[in-house]
């Protein structure tokens, strides 16, 4: 106890101390997404596969590439793809070792120690933001480069990101890049129909666009031309 | 929404592959065999005697050697038994292990007690086991409809189709079980017709699934529906011959068991394979059947089943422990003398206090 504070509990009368302002929310880390900039380099797919290691052919973010007629014309669309660390994710409760958690500024992590490699969380996320990498024999997806927003750094995609389409922040923090980008466009997640509440936000999106694993419907009337191009 | 032309996507490999499609199927049929031998006993008809006991030992038997498709086919094996302190109460899986290892449990009891007395009440063994089979195919029901990743999953059909198409492959392999120790359970119409219901009611639902066109428009693996066609057209097959009455071992009830096992395997690889393509992808191709375990890793449970078969034919065709017998000594029990110990016939293979 500091002398001050000393002596004010002994005085009768004195001063009432000034109540405590009210603590700052806590961090929210979330990913803002600018379509608009993005040129489908993948760079960021790459900047990851380094830093995280990923085994061949697996990727924690990539970007997607979708064609689209929108009123009879053709349209590209650039989709990073990437886990969106959401705020109901269904993951989480479907981890029989209670191995995937959500820390509390937000982050959706994987304890590899703790994971048995069921599986069960790759196919309880509606993004299929998950896989299983057979080499840390544990579940693997984008953890938003955890170490090194603890370390002060960027996540390595967003570092990378030539175009600057990639943005990372504490969406609590109003000065904060994110906030003010998500208070000044019209960002929109992607299947809000999930109820997942994800935290990557992207401007530029076409409205109603499903992703193609939304719903079996939905997708007859979707090509995949992958084996054209492989 | 307008069509979309995936040039390039986010996929990943299947997760779940043949030895999941392989658990799903034995544990539920041990589920089935489970209640097809507890609704056996519960009868008490001296036709049904065999098909309580082969019932009981089936179920135990896929009871063992079904969680080793699961184990095998995780990451981390070695840490499988974290699962039960870790016990999460949100996950089907968890769920899953805790109404496994009741199954296990019960199964044991009930065959321990086929063969001598037990310190419980037989009614809270057979309790035990109704608890433990209806967990197991809840558990199992609500870990594929609730996978929030796989839309094809969520689908009520898919796990109707799961349940349904396991009750003709328990219930069948207890019958031909029985049938191959002398019984005659096989011969009664009812089971064999629950037997074809199961099947039929599989097969059909898998077909009108597909007229209807959830599975056939599913995209990424056009071979999935073939699949599904094929093991509809299995169990339609199984069912029409459990409605015919077997005459031998290796008549219409062996195929009809062989079919329902065929079309149980298939549709859980179709389901489990085509909704994951769908969903997650293929990152390096089609998904490959045997995922990734080999064929003998594969077969492996299912020779294990098959040797706890035996093991169980063997001790079932020794005579059994008697009961003790009542203190006060009626006319009845003195009167005639001990009778000789009877062979290891047909009798004593249906766990009949000999
Ligand atoms: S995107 Fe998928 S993996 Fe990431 S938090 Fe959401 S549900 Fe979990
Ligand atoms: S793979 Fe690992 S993280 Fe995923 S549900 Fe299983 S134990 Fe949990």
């Amino acid at each position: 106890m500091e002398r001050r504070d000393f002596l004010e509990f002994f005085s009768f009368g004195g001063k009432k101390r000034e109540a405590a302002p009210p603590p700052p929310p806590p961090q929210r880390w979330v990913m803002v997404v600018d379509l608009r900039r993005c040129v489908g380099c993948q760079a960021c797919t790459v900047a990851c596969a380094m830093e995280n290691r990923t085994p061949l052919g697996e990727f924690r973010t990539s970007v997607n590439d979708f064609e689209t007629l929108e009123q009879g014309r053709p349209r590209k669309i650039l989709l990073p793809a990437l886990c969106n660390h959401c705020d109901n994710p269904p993951c989480v409760p479907a981890c029989p070792a209670k191995a995937t958690f959500r820390r509390a500024d937000g982050l959706v992590l994987v304890d590899p120690q703790r994971c048995v490699g069921c599986g069960y969380c790759v196919l309880n996320c509606p993004y299929s933001a998950r896989f299983l990498n057979r080499q840390t024999r544990s579940a693997d997806k984008c953890s938003l480069c955890a170490h090194r927003l603890d370390a002060g750094l960027l996540p390595a995609c967003v570092e990378t990101c030539i175009g600057k389409a990639r943005t990372v922040g504490d969406a609590n923090d109003p000065a904060s890049a994110v906030a003010r980008l998500l208070a000044e466009h019209k960002a929109v997640t992607l299947e809000p129909k999930a109820g997942a509440k994800p935290q990557v936000f992207y401007i530029g999106l076409p409205e109603g666009m499903a992703l193609p694993q939304a719903d079996p419907a939905a997708a007859r009337e979707r090509r995949v031309t992958e084996e054209t191009f492989r | 929404m307008s069509t979309l032309i995936e040039l390039t996507a986010f996929r990943h490999q299947p997760v779940w592959e043949m030895q999941a499609a392989l658990y799903l199927l034995m544990i539920q049929a041990g589920a089935w065999a489970m209640l097809s031998g507890l609704a056996a006993q519960a009868t008490g008809a001296e036709r049904q005697r065999g098909l309580g006991a082969w019932g009981l030992l089936a179920a135990t038997g896929l009871g063992l050697s079904a969680p080793l498709n699961l184990i095998a086919e995780m990451l981390g094996p070695h840490k499988f038994y974290t699962l039960i302190p870790r016990f999460n109460l949100s996950s089907p899986l968890s769920w899953g292990v805790a109404a496994i290892s009741l199954f296990v449990l019960a199964g044991a009891l009930g065959c321990v007690g086929l063969r001598r007395p037990l310190p419980v009440p037989r009614k809270a063994v057979a309790g035990l086991g109704l608890l433990a089979a209806l967990s197991v195919l809840a558990y199992t029901w609500f870990e594929i409809a609730r996978a929030a990743g796989v839309p094809l999953w969520a689908d009520p059909y898919a796990s109707a189709v799961l349940l349904a198409s396991a009750l003709p492959c328990g219930l069948g392999l207890a019958l031909w079980l029985d049938m191959a120790h002398g019984g005659a359970a096989a011969q009664s119409l009812m089971a064999r017709l629950v037997a074809a219901l199961g099947a039929l009611g599989a097969g059909g639902t898998l077909a009108v699934w597909g007229l209807l066109g959830s599975w056939p428009g599913t995209p990424g693996w056009p071979w999935g529906s073939a699949l599904l066609a094929g093991s509809a057209l299995a169990l339609l097959l199984a069912g029409a011959l459990f409605l015919d009455r077997p005459k031998s071992l290796s008549g219409s009830l062996l195929w009809a068991c062989l079919l329902a096992l065929a079309g149980g395997l298939g549709a859980r690889l179709g389901i489990l394979l085509l909704g994951q393509s769908a969903a997650l992808g293929r990152a390096q191709g089609e998904p490959h059947m045997l995922g990734h375990a080999d064929i003998l890793g594969v077969l492996a449970t299912p020779a294990l089943f098959v040797a706890l078969m035996f093991i169980a034919s063997i001790i079932m065709g020794r005579p059994a422990k008697k009961e003790p017998a009542a203190p006060e000594v009626s006319a009845a029990s003195a009167a005639p003398p001990a009778q000789p110990e009877a062979p290891a016939d047909a009798q004593t293979a249906h766990g009949d206090p000999a």
